[in-house]
């Protein structure tokens, strides 16, 4: 296939023959010989580059906590390995593939400038992952465009793939906006039995103090803080509000969506209430499945896609009663927050973090106030400040952050850019 | 690395942008083209056009003042690369308008066949151009405008040295190709290149090599035949050799032994007397002529310009473009003086030519007429007045001095449209003499033999073109003297040269012929001039040199004019093999044809008002005009930079496509916002700059606005839903709007 600038250079030495016929002008007809030259080879090379050629691509990247995908933030190794089955060597091939997520198409080009005959190149490109979800990796097509890019031939190797990218996380003890809620709300009458001393346990950095079991630690030499059972045997329903916010101003669509901020402190929450043999389900369309396993719960964070605005609201419906609630929710879904109002009404017992700062009168104050005046547990989390938010979620609201937090390492921690250019 | 958006997305995302903008961002935006290798390479392509140029000696000043100034400007272009620079896009157009009103002469000269003007103009038009440092345009026009430097520089690159500037150049170009794809194929790419340079040479070496290989095949099978182009066509001149002449046959030696018989007494011809019956008119005596000139006529005091053997030195006089390779003309003399020149004889041109030439706009010029064509000559020494022509100019485009005189310096070109001869013996058959002027019928004193073997050989000649044939045969029946000094100067007297005793010289030749005729009572003179010259199929011309130098005779018949005979018998005359017509050839005939076969038929072809406007501004116009437009461009561009022009900030307000967004609302919205921003730009702060989004701009002037910066934030974000989002905007927002913005206005205003 010609190129536009094939195009243009074909014109050009059609025009210069004109020119020469008419004029009897031999220079220019020397002039049109090398312009004709460079045409035949450029036409001629791309045939003959892209055939007989083997191609294989390889994933690579690292992996976390036996999760089968790379997290989003990481780079997403690919290597080309083209093998030149002729006895011609064969220049300047452009290995093209491209990652499709559902934020976009990122085109990945490998260029080999020479592959010796019956010999083997190998090469490799790196995608940065901005956002979690299935990536399709499209076909690898090895193109070549000759010396001159006056025509292009093209040729596809190998099928399709994917890649499931998951959500970045931090690890924390526990959620503490859930213990909070029930002590905090007021008007709104709970049962205590949910909250029995099930065990002792061994005392963590960041166990409460009012959790110690001074009893068993005095008896044992050792600090032990209790367990209730509630965590343990009642199942978390994790609310995502994954609504499309169409207020976004298009000139930076790689910021973070509240839907991202949402994902990643879901992630965040599960790690511990699944790795106290707790229960969660990650209310998706299909209902959710109930997850006991840290890395299932991940796959279905990992698969939750910016939906149309009002589906998240859908979703909510599926609550089973009775079943806590754990919401990620933008301030400006109005619809899912009124839901959300009415079920704490009804009794459900609700933790839920409201998102702002991701467009111009999403203002999650005066949302927290409400919610929290119903028996909702609520917080706040600012656009860029999602680090402190995971703080408030894990030591509940209104605790001092600074003195409380004795932080354990993270294994992934969440950095985005949207916290850096915040900051 | 490109991101494309989903085209679910449901929100507006196109900022508007006309179909132009589109076209523009499309092809002039930042580029891997600006790189700094591809900058170099358009430079090295200049400086060979302006250094080529300059070697072919055609120009020397503006070629080699355009290398620093591409140089210079490359290196501006490089540091404020991205930078919208206004003063430099005034500087261009200044120095392209400047430059233009300068060479307004020189431009116009283009006309003429004179096109390095012009490419001295591309030249300094190339180096402005590449100052301009925020699209590639200037890049690409440069190097389109050095490409046709050396377009035009081929139409006066007549030595075949030429093939090594050419090839230079065309080596750049190729460079720049390659290098323009590799940083083309390698941006954003990740690039495995070779393991070590050797590889990396080789394989340039290769690639260079395969270039010169595919040049040369496609040199080989492209269908072109310039290298056969004929020699010349010598079908304007007369007698027609070969067998079907007409003429009678007299050798020397028959010559000889008439004018050994004739003993005082009249001569009895040895003509066949049914000869001239063959192929003419056979219903009469030969015309009876009345103008032999009496010897007693000649002139005692010859005066006037006499005829130079020596024509300068050199290697060549002059190079011609024609689509008809004949002879090339210069003076006519029409006075002999046999005693001059140790009594071998002298022409003199005694008699003043006044004609006027057409303009080359003259309809009369058109050449599209078969019997017409078009010359270009450029001169390669001073030939004064010596102007070549064709045969019979008929309009003439010639450069002149600031007093009207013809100015034929060496480098100077011109253009003629010529009338070819008739050349039908069976008109000119038809034809007689006439009588013309008193000049052309004096033949010397003591002529008796040359009159003897006139009489001889014209004796039952039934018209006066079998009379000049006649005489035309008999003498190319004479050796030709190859070791003359030159074709132009005598070799021998008249009485031994006629009986064949000695060998002549062209101008023997012509003189010999010259006054025959005017014994057989026909008007006649010599010409002087050029023979075809040596064609080269690489430039398209031919080459004149001292060597082609030439003279003939011509007869005057009262239809066809003077009608050219040459007589002479020198080797290097054009044969009768290279009677066909020859191809248009020179770039010249090319432009002539592209405006209508030629400048004289493109006038001719213009409506009149059209063609007296054109005439007037070449002649006046151009002065005063091109004067007038710089002047009031720059005055414009001036004052809007010293009044007008903020250093750093783009006043032009951003559009957005409101058809693209539905509903009045959201009109009113961003109405709203723009006229708190007009507001604003009036009282002081500035307008949204073209890449600003609305929240950016009330981000910069939230300190301008003071506490009021929640409610432009407010309206910045309203704006910004409107022109991007899909969602409906109620009432009760526009209103809330309207009424911010109204508030602003009041509070900053």
């Amino acid at each position: 296939m010609i190129t536009r600038r094939g195009i243009g250079f074909v014109l050009a030495a059609v025009a210069a023959f004109f020119i020469a016929s008419a004029t009897r002008v031999g220079w220019v007809h020397l002039a049109d010989a090398v312009l004709w030259g460079v045409v035949i080879l450029s036409a001629v090379t791309p045939w003959i580059s892209v055939y007989g050629l083997n191609v294989t691509r390889e994933k690579r990247f690292t992996s976390h906590s036996n999760l089968a995908g790379p997290i989003e933030g990481q780079s997403l190794g690919i290597d080309l390995q083209v093998t030149n089955k002729w006895w011609i060597p064969r220049f300047l091939l452009n290995v093209k593939y491209s990652v499709e997520s559902q934020r976009g198409s990122v085109a990945q080009s490998l260029v080999l400038v020479g592959v010796g005959a019956r010999a083997r190149s190998q090469g490799s490109t790196a995608s940065k992952l901005t956002t979690r979800g299935v990536h399709e990796l499209s076909e690898v097509t090895v193109e070549s465009m000759g010396l001159f890019g006056l025509f292009r031939r093209r040729r596809n190797f190998t099928s399709t793939d994917s890649v499931l990218v998951f959500p970045s996380w931090e690890n924390i003890s526990k959620i503490g906006i859930l213990e909070t809620s029930l002590g905090v709300s007021e008007g709104v009458s709970k049962s205590r039995s949910g909250t029995e001393v099930a065990g002792t346990r061994r005392y963590v950095a960041g166990d409460a103090y009012r959790n110690i079991h001074w009893r068993n630690s005095a008896r044992t030499g050792r600090l032990a803080v209790k367990e209730f059972d509630s965590w343990s045997v009642r199942s978390v329903a994790i609310l995502v509000d994954a609504d499309e916010l169409p207020i976004r101003d298009v000139k930076f669509p790689e910021l973070d969506r509240p839907s991202d901020y949402a994902v990643r402190m879901a992630a965040t929450a599960i790690v511990p209430l699944v790795g106290t043999n707790g229960t969660v389900r990650i209310v998706t369309t299909d209902a959710g499945q109930l997850r006991t396993s840290w890395s299932d719960a991940m796959i279905d964070l990992a698969k939750i896609k910016d939906q149309p605005a009002g589906t998240a609201s859908l979703w909510a419906e599926d609550i089973i009663g009775g079943e806590r609630v754990l919401a990620f929710v933008h301030s400006s879904n109005s619809k899912l927050l009124t839901l959300l109002s009415a079920m704490a009404r009804a009794g459900c017992e609700i933790a839920a973090v409201i998102f702002e700062g991701f467009g111009l009168g999403d203002d999650a104050d005066s949302t927290v106030k409400s919610l929290t005046s119903v028996g909702v547990n609520a917080m706040s989390c600012r656009f860029g400040e999602l680090s402190d938010a995971v703080r408030k979620m894990e030591f509940g609201v209104g605790v001092d952050i600074t003195t409380a937090v004795a932080k354990t390492p993270s294994l992934v921690p969440i950095s985005t850019e949207s916290e850096e250019l915040a900051a | 690395m490109t991101t494309t958006h989903r085209s679910s997305d449901s929100v507006v995302l196109q900022r508007y942008e006309s179909t132009l903008g589109k076209a523009y961002r499309k092809v002039f935006d930042d580029r891997p083209e600006m790189s700094l290798r591809v900058r170099v390479l358009v430079a090295a392509a200049t400086i060979w056009a302006a250094l080529t140029m300059y070697f072919i000696g055609v120009s020397s000043t503006i070629p080699l003042l355009a290398i620093p100034v591409t140089l210079v400007g490359h290196w501006v272009a490089m540091k404020a690369i991205r930078k919208r620079m206004p003063w430099i896009s005034m500087m261009i157009a200044g120095t392209i308008i400047t430059v233009g009103v300068t060479m307004r002469f020189e431009l116009v000269e283009a006309l003429q066949g004179n096109r390095i003007p012009v490419a001295n103009f591309l030249l300094i038009a190339g180096a402005a151009s590449v100052f301009d440092a925020r699209t590639r345009a200037g890049l690409y026009t440069q190097l389109v405008f050095s490409g046709l430097v050396m377009f035009f520089t081929a139409e006066k690159a007549f030595g075949n040295e030429f093939a090594g500037l050419l090839g230079g150049y065309m080596t750049i170009v190729v460079i720049f190709l390659a290098t323009a794809q590799y940083v083309d194929l390698t941006s954003g790419a990740s690039v495995k290149g070779f393991s070590n340079r050797f590889g990396s040479a080789i394989y340039w070496a290769g690639a260079g090599l395969a270039v010169v290989l595919a040049s040369f095949i496609s040199f080989m099978i492209l269908p072109w035949d310039t290298s056969h182009t004929p020699q010349a066509a010598r079908a304007a001149f007369l007698p027609v050799n070969g067998q079907d002449s007409p003429l009678p046959n007299i050798d020397p030696e028959m010559a000889q032994s008439i004018l050994n018989d004739q003993d005082g007494q009249q001569v009895q011809p040895q003509i066949d007397p049914d000869f001239f019956s063959q192929g003419g008119f056979n219903d009469g005596s030969a015309v009876q002529n009345d103008f032999i000139g009496d010897p007693s006529d000649l002139t005692s005091d010859v005066s006037g310009m006499p005829l130079i053997g020596e024509i300068g030195g050199g290697a060549s006089v002059a190079f011609v473009r024609s689509s008809v390779a004949s002879y090339w003309r210069g003076r006519t003399y029409d006075t002999f003086d046999p005693k001059a020149n140790d009594n071998l004889g002298m022409w003199y041109s005694t008699i003043k030519d006044d004609r006027k030439f057409q303009s080359l706009f003259g309809q009369s010029a058109d050449a599209t007429q078969q019997d017409r064509y078009l010359q270009t000559y450029f001169l390669q020494q001073n030939l004064g007045t010596n102007l070549l022509t064709g045969y019979e100019p008929l309009a003439i485009a010639v450069p002149r001095d600031n007093r009207g005189r013809m100015s034929l310096t060496p480098g100077s070109t011109y253009q003629i449209v010529s009338k070819q001869p008739e050349t039908d013996p069976d008109i000119l058959r038809r034809d007689r003499a006439e009588w013309v002027s008193r000049e052309y019928g004096v033949i010397p004193p003591n002529s008796h033999e040359l009159q003897s073997l006139t009489a001889a050989l014209t004796k039952g000649a039934e018209n006066d073109f079998d009379k000049a044939s006649a005489l035309t045969s008999y003498l190319q029946h004479l050796e030709y003297d190859e070791q003359a000094k030159s074709p132009l100067q005598p070799s021998t007297d008249i009485n031994r040269f006629i009986i064949g005793q000695l060998p002549g010289s062209a101008i023997d030749f012509a003189t010999t012929l010259t006054l025959m005729a005017r014994s057989a009572g026909l008007q006649s003179r010599v010409a002087t001039g050029y023979l075809p010259g040596q064609y080269n199929s690489y430039s398209g011309a031919s080459k004149l040199t001292p060597q082609d130098a030439h003279a003939w005779s011509e007869i005057y018949f009262r239809g066809a004019g003077w009608i050219p005979f040459d007589a002479s018998t020198r080797s290097d005359l054009p044969t009768p093999a290279d009677l066909v017509e020859a191809p248009p050839s020179g770039l010249s005939s090319l432009f002539d044809q592209r405006i209508g076969n030629n400048l004289a038929a493109a006038a001719g072809q213009t409506p009149g008002l059209l063609q007296k406007g054109f005439e007037f501004a070449v002649k006046n116009g151009l002065n005063w005009g091109m004067v007038v437009l710089a002047s009031v461009g720059m005055t414009v561009m001036s004052v809007w930079f010293l009044f007008f022009y903020r250093k750093n900030d783009s006043i032009k307000p951003v559009k957005f496509a409101y058809s693209a967004i539905d509903g009045n609302d959201r009109k009113a919205v961003i109405a709203a916002f723009v006229s708190a921003e007009k507001h604003l730009a009036k009282n002081g702060f500035r307008h949204r700059l073209a890449s600003e989004s609305y929240r950016e701009y009330a981000f910069a002037a939230q300190l301008y606005v003071g506490e009021n910066a929640e409610a432009l934030n407010w309206l910045a974000g309203a704006a910004s839903r409107a022109a991007f989002s899909s969602i409906e905007l109620d009432t009760q927002q526009v209103i809330s709007a309207a009424g911010h913005a109204r508030d602003l206005r009041s509070i900053i205003g």
